[in-house]
């Protein structure tokens, strides 16, 4: 059975509890938390071993500056941390820093992973100069009812994986009617319940009866999922609608800079715009009379999801990065889970289960053997 | 794309056809010295294993205005480094499921297993294909431009 801690101080201010405690007894070594800038101006992911720099910590707010496996991966790409380190990361950032650690991006060891259970997050752009003072209090007012907040990302809307997976603690979150008041934190794993002991934040008891408020979650999600899905089909299109939709892309490839799974330092469909000379706008030119210049739009999104859908871990970034607004998280979300799906695989679900184009079983998927 | 210009007068279809040194390679060259019929609209690329063929070179051909792309290699069990038709079958399940969704006829791509014995079989393999990707005429995406 697992057990649970509840301190007395609420949301944010509980974490930082929990995290300042953690350091003071000597428990980790440092923390990764988001934190407000010291002017207020946005938010970043902080590693901090200061016990007082955990002031302007916001562990909890809303918002997604980068992806946490991203910055995990970038913190443990060399070495893995020799002394405990805590992290408060979502279950999308979970799920795409173990994505990494499967591609020896990063390293797992002395980590201890605390993740809510993620209400969603607001556009990254909210992250800057914006107070959103008023929306947060509506967004914790919507999860204690079990409710999804308003003016979330649209990919948070239908994501059924919002409690976390293969994390040390949980900070349970939704459907909690005393959220303003106290924080409850399970304790996942038996490391969590070691350090725990120590912390003198009371005693640890056993996990109550899950609040209804989850189970409201749990199905206005799958509600969201199918929604999504519906809206966006392409299929028996002859690509048509597809490269309309991606037509109008710029080319900036924010997308996948700031995607947790497209590590590569250099892309594929980078080095291919370059590589298209004379002979390409020719042969281009004899067939369709005109050409976009540069080449390979749509193909470079086409090219990354036959790269990277197997494992993407529907967190959105993307689509919060794209300037001309297109449904990208969205159609990768969709996309990638018909791919997973063919191999039951669930991105991030567990570090030793292999990626699926890098395994196989000798008596499978006849249906491709034409 | 109307249906009168998919099937336009004297429009020749093309086909690519990777395929895998060890097995079907060899089937192909064993076709052609026993003067087997074939289609001519088919160019062959030898790679060392069909799992060298990654799903994006098959769609850039696509792009490239290929109407179809056949992936041939060893059946399974004989692949001549043991296991790489293997992930070769995973891949092709990969790629068929994206161009799915995307709205691409998956039947434009085709993986088929053809061992260095079986010329007669890549010979069929190649009338088969042929025909259905005649059948189905142009590749809609040869003369999309913003792509």
């Amino acid at each position: 059975m697992t057990a649970t801690i509840t301190i007395d101080k609420p949301l944010d201010e509980g974490v930082r509890t929990l995290l300042r405690t953690m350091l003071e007894k000597g428990t980790v070594r440092a923390v990764l938390t988001l934190r407000r800038l010291e002017d207020g101006g946005g938010v970043a992911h902080c590693l901090v071993t200061d016990p007082a720099a955990l002031a302007e910590a916001v562990p909890l707010i809303p918002v997604m500056p980068a992806q946490g496996g991203q910055v995990l991966s970038h913190l443990t790409q060399e070495e893995p941390f020799k002394e405990p380190v805590a992290a408060v990361v979502r279950p999308c950032e979970v799920r795409g820093f173990v994505e990494l650690i499967k591609r020896n991006q990063a390293f797992g060891d002395n980590l201890v992973l605390i993740s809510p259970e993620c209400p969603g997050v607001f556009p990254v752009q909210r992250a800057s100069g914006d107070p959103m003072d008023d929306d947060i209090d509506a967004y914790w007012r919507s999860t204690s009812e079990g409710k999804g907040a308003d003016g979330l990302r649209p990919v948070c809307t239908g994501c059924e994986l919002f409690e976390p997976v293969g994390v040390d603690m949980t900070l349970r979150l939704v459907g909690r009617s005393d959220l303003d008041k106290a924080l409850t934190v399970r304790l996942d794993t038996q490391r969590a319940e070691d350090m725990v002991k120590d912390l003198g934040l009371g005693k640890a008891k056993e996990d109550g009866k899950d609040p209804k408020g989850l189970e409201a979650l749990r199905s206005a999600r799958a509600k969201g999922r199918a929604d999504l899905r519906a809206e966006l089909d392409f299929t028996g299109e002859d690509m048509a609608e597809f490269s309309r939709t991606f037509g109008k892309c710029i080319s900036c490839h924010a997308c996948s800079k700031v995607c947790p799974i497209c590590y590569c330092q250099m892309c594929y469909f980078e080095a291919r715009a370059a590589a298209a000379g004379p002979a390409w706008w020719r042969n281009d030119l004899k067939r369709k009379g005109a050409t976009r210049a540069p080449p390979g739009t749509v193909f470079f999104h086409v090219g990354r999801l036959l790269h990277m859908s197997i494992s993407c871990v529907a967190c959105g970034m993307c689509e919060d990065v794209c300037p001309v607004d297109i449904p990208i998280a969205r159609i990768f979300k969709k996309v990638g889970e018909a791919a997973q799906e063919v191999f039951e695989y669930v991105p991030g679900r567990d570090p030793d289960e292999d990626i699926p184009i890098r395994t196989f079983v000798e008596d499978e998927l006849h249906e491709v053997e034409r | 794309m109307t249906d009168e210009k998919k099937k336009e007068a004297g429009y020749e279809h093309k086909i690519l056809s990777f395929c895998c040194n060890w097995c079907s390679y060899a089937g192909a060259d064993l076709a052609g010295v026993s003067r087997l019929q074939m289609p001519a609209n088919f160019r062959t690329i030898r790679v060392m294993c069909s799992s060298r063929v990654n799903p994006v070179y098959v769609f850039t051909a696509l792009e490239r205005g290929a109407d179809g792309v056949i992936v041939t290699g060893c059946h399974p069990g004989d692949c001549h480094y043991a296991r790489g038709n293997y992930f070769t079958r995973r891949r092709q399940a990969l790629l068929e499921k994206v161009l799915d969704e995307i709205g691409f006829d998956r039947e434009r791509v085709m993986l088929r297993w053809i061992s260095a014995s079986e010329g007669p079989e890549f010979a069929d393999t190649m009338e088969e294909f042929d025909s259905t990707i005649r059948s189905k005429g142009k590749n809609p995406l040869s003369e999309e431009v913003f792509l």
